[in-house]
């Protein structure tokens, strides 16, 4: 049977909903800068109403409301834009990881420009060309010498700082493997509470948010998939091998190969499917890109040094001795290693200008040698080594400009991805300024009706005899 | 579209940091005076701007190359001409000889001076052009002659200089064509004057001969020359076009650049101040 103290209850149950409203209000206001935060809502429905069909049911007309009460609370999220997003992070973090990389490595050749090794080897061969025009001056030959000995160094230069590119490379590597390891930790540990606060039927919005956040940062260093399970836990998988399974996170580690460079594993040594993201540029740069940038300058190093060297020795030097090789290099290894032949040393009469002894006018092997800048036969083989260089460096610049560009379009699809998701999950000052508006007047108008309540139950009680 | 306010806030930052960028990339190229600061900025300009470094060097080079032809050009050209005189001189020499009413005196001074032109011209024969004799063919180190009456002692070969790519020029001129024919009537005319005889008729025609040879010689040295001055000039004018064609590619406009950097720093400016004001209004403000 339906009495006064209903009314109150109703009136009071209102009361507590606007409170509870505007607690969430402000803690969605309090929230507005939080990275990663999604709004929070409360569902409100009406509370059972009264009565319920029983035998003992009160004869009045029913049913009679009995206010309302807040039924959950919820954040507003897309989980399928998360979705999106997260695999637009992998591919621009891919993306960014290679751009950084080859922008460190095209620094390493400021071309065009009169340092850096097309310079030099331009001074190289102006050398042979200054000696065969004046043969008989030490000057000259020393020159060759001095040219010679500059390129080398600039090879092993070169080549040098790729190789330190690699191994900071590989660095960033094992830096982001452990940063895997991190999160996927950290993900495991909210798995946990969160499983614990929803067994009981609560939400653990806050929770989940960070948990988003994590996943979506994880996803910039290797692409994950993300199983949602009914407890409220996700499981990650990578290629399709649990990273995180409820509260255990596997750690993946980073064994050294044959290079003594750091691949990731799982424990049992199975490799780990990278499929993309900051991991997978690593990765590749480290293994193929700059591998074959070391490659190449590599081969144009050699060549030069060989076909100097044959023409060198066919011929003779200043005593008539026959001509030595001028460089030295490790075959398949060329650029760290080659060097000018220490048994020519420092001495200009080993420079050899002749093809015959006998005639110091002779100048057909340095002619024969400042002709190979024109030669046709290096590189692919049919390019000059200028033409073989250049292609080098225009490799180099393609590839950065490239992943340049596509970082560039992979920010602009994940700006739209990330608006569209504040869009829907951000908070509005003014919306919720309005609510609290909202809240007030429920509140205050409720507290009326209490009031109002009260003076009838007043009259009832202590005017009534 | 719902919007809130983290959308405009990261909106905002975007484009601020878009515009900045923008401006210091603009200043870049005003600081660097160059459109192409790394390969990156455009591969194919910079591989293109590598190739006429490359080719711009060689030029250099070939135009000192040419150069130090000319030297050598100009050394015998003038050994060549005062050979000339001194032929010249001996085919007088001859002919006073050839008078029948010398006395032996007269011939014991015009013999002396007759051997002393002989010198002149092996002098002459072994000109060095810095420490490489110049009429020795390849043989630099050699002297063309030991004495009037010695053999050629250099050789045939050419001395050759590289005047531009694939192109080379002979530029020296051996003493044996040069200089031998005058050295031999020069040695016959003093044997002749020694065994106080006239000279013969073919010692005065092998003078004639001998002024011819060196006359061509001189010719000869004139027509490379030529060569060497044309070369020059062509490379002069391939030096002028390729740096043309080099700063094209790599130079910035600099009244264009230098403007852009200032239209962006403008618009950095009004998005600055702009978004300052926009960025703080809300509905909370009027609670």
């Amino acid at each position: 049977m339906a009495n006064g103290w209903l009314g109150l209850n109703t009136a009071l149950s209102g009361l507590r909903t606007s409170q509870q409203m505007l607690d969430i209000t402000a803690h969605n206001i309090a929230n507005v800068s939080t990275p990663g935060y999604s709004r929070q809502r409360a569902h409100i429905m009406a509370s059972p109403p009264f009565s319920y069909p029983a035998f003992n049911r009160s004869g009045l007309p029913g049913q009679l409301g009995t206010g309302v009460m807040v039924s959950s609370i919820d954040r507003i999220r897309d989980i399928y834009l998360d979705q999106q997003i997260n695999q637009q992070q992998g591919l621009t973090g891919y993306w960014t990881a290679r751009s950084d990389v080859l922008a460190t490595a095209e620094a390493a050749f400021p071309e065009p420009s009169n340092t850096g090794l097309g310079n030099e080897l331009s001074k190289f061969w102006s050398s042979w060309e200054d000696l065969s025009a004046n043969p008989s001056s030490s000057a000259a030959r020393m020159a060759v010498l001095t040219q010679a000995s500059s390129l080398a160094a600039r090879f092993n230069r070169d080549s040098g700082q790729l190789s330190t590119q690699i191994a900071g490379v590989d660095s960033q590597v094992r830096g982001t493997i452990a940063d895997i390891n991190d999160y996927a930790s950290q993900i495991a540990a909210l798995n946990k509470q969160i499983q614990g606060i929803e067994i009981s039927g609560d939400h653990a919005n806050d929770l989940k948010d960070q948990r988003d956040q994590l996943v979506q940062q994880l996803n910039e260093l290797v692409p994950t998939q993300s199983v949602a399970q009914k407890d409220g836990s996700i499981t990650l998988l990578i290629g399709g091998t649990a990273l995180v399974d409820h509260e255990t996170a596997r750690a993946i580690s980073a064994v050294d190969n044959a290079a003594g460079h750091a691949v990731a594993d799982w424990p049992g040594n199975d490799p780990v499917d990278v499929s993309g993201g900051k991991l997978k540029a690593y990765l590749e740069t480290r293994d193929t890109t700059l591998v074959g940038y070391q490659n190449s300058l590599n081969q144009l190093a050699q060549q030069i040094a060989e076909q100097v060297n044959t023409a060198h020795q066919a011929g003779v030097d200043q005593t008539g001795a026959p001509g030595l090789a001028l460089f030295t290099f490790a075959p398949g290894n060329a650029a760290p290693t080659i060097a000018v032949n220490a048994a020519i040393g420092n001495d200009p009469s080993k420079v050899v200008v002749a093809a015959t002894a006998g005639a110091p006018g002779d100048t057909s092997i340095a002619s024969r040698i400042a002709d190979l800048a024109n030669s046709a036969t290096f590189g692919t083989g049919t390019q000059t080594p200028t033409d073989a260089y250049a292609s080098f460096v225009g490799q180099i610049g393609a590839d950065a400009k490239q992943a340049t560009e596509m970082e560039g379009n992979g920010s602009l699809v994940l700006t739209e991805l990330d608006n569209r998701r504040s869009s829907i999950s951000g908070v509005s000052l003014d919306e919720e300024a309005t609510d609290v508006i909202r809240f007030q007047q429920a509140y205050q108008a409720s507290a009326k009706v209490i009031t109002t309540i009260n003076e009838m139950l007043d009259t009832l009680i202590n005017r009534m005899i | 579209m719902r919007i809130t306010n983290s959308m405009l806030t990261a909106q905002t930052l975007r484009d601020l940091q878009g515009n900045y960028a923008a401006m210091a990339r603009a200043q870049e190229q005003v600081s660097s005076g160059k459109r192409l600061n790394r390969p990156s900025d455009n591969p194919p300009d910079a591989q293109q701007a590598i190739k006429y470094n490359q080719a711009l060097s060689s030029v250099g080079q070939y135009l000192r190359n040419v150069q130090t032809a000319q030297n050598e050009t100009a050394t015998a050209e003038g050994a060549l001409s005062s050979a000339g005189d001194s032929i010249q001189r001996l085919k007088e020499l001859s002919l006073q000889a050839a008078n029948d009413t010398l006395s032996a005196t007269d011939r014991a001074s015009i013999l002396e001076e007759v051997n002393q032109l002989a010198d002149q011209l092996v002098s002459l024969a072994n000109t060095k052009n810095g420490d490489d004799y110049v009429f020795s063919g390849q043989k630099t180190t050699t002297p063309a002659y030991a004495n009037a009456s010695a053999v050629y002692g250099g050789d045939t070969s050419p001395i050759t200089a590289r005047i531009a790519q694939g192109q080379t020029l002979q530029i020296n001129i051996t003493a044996d064509t040069a200089f031998g024919p005058a050295l031999a009537a020069a040695t016959q005319l003093a044997a002749d004057l020694a065994a106080g005889t006239k000279p013969q008729g073919a010692t005065i025609q092998s003078l004639d001969n001998a002024l011819s040879a060196a006359l061509t010689a001189r010719t000869k040295i004139g027509a490379i020359d030529n060569r060497l001055a044309g070369a020059s000039t062509f490379l002069a004018d391939q030096q002028l076009s390729i740096t043309a064609m080099l700063s094209n590619l790599e130079d910035a406009d600099m009244p264009t650049v230098i403007s852009e950097a200032s239209t962006r720093q403008t618009a950095y400016q009004a998005a600055i101040s702009v978004n300052a004001k926009i960025l703080q209004k809300s509905l909370i403000d009027e609670l």
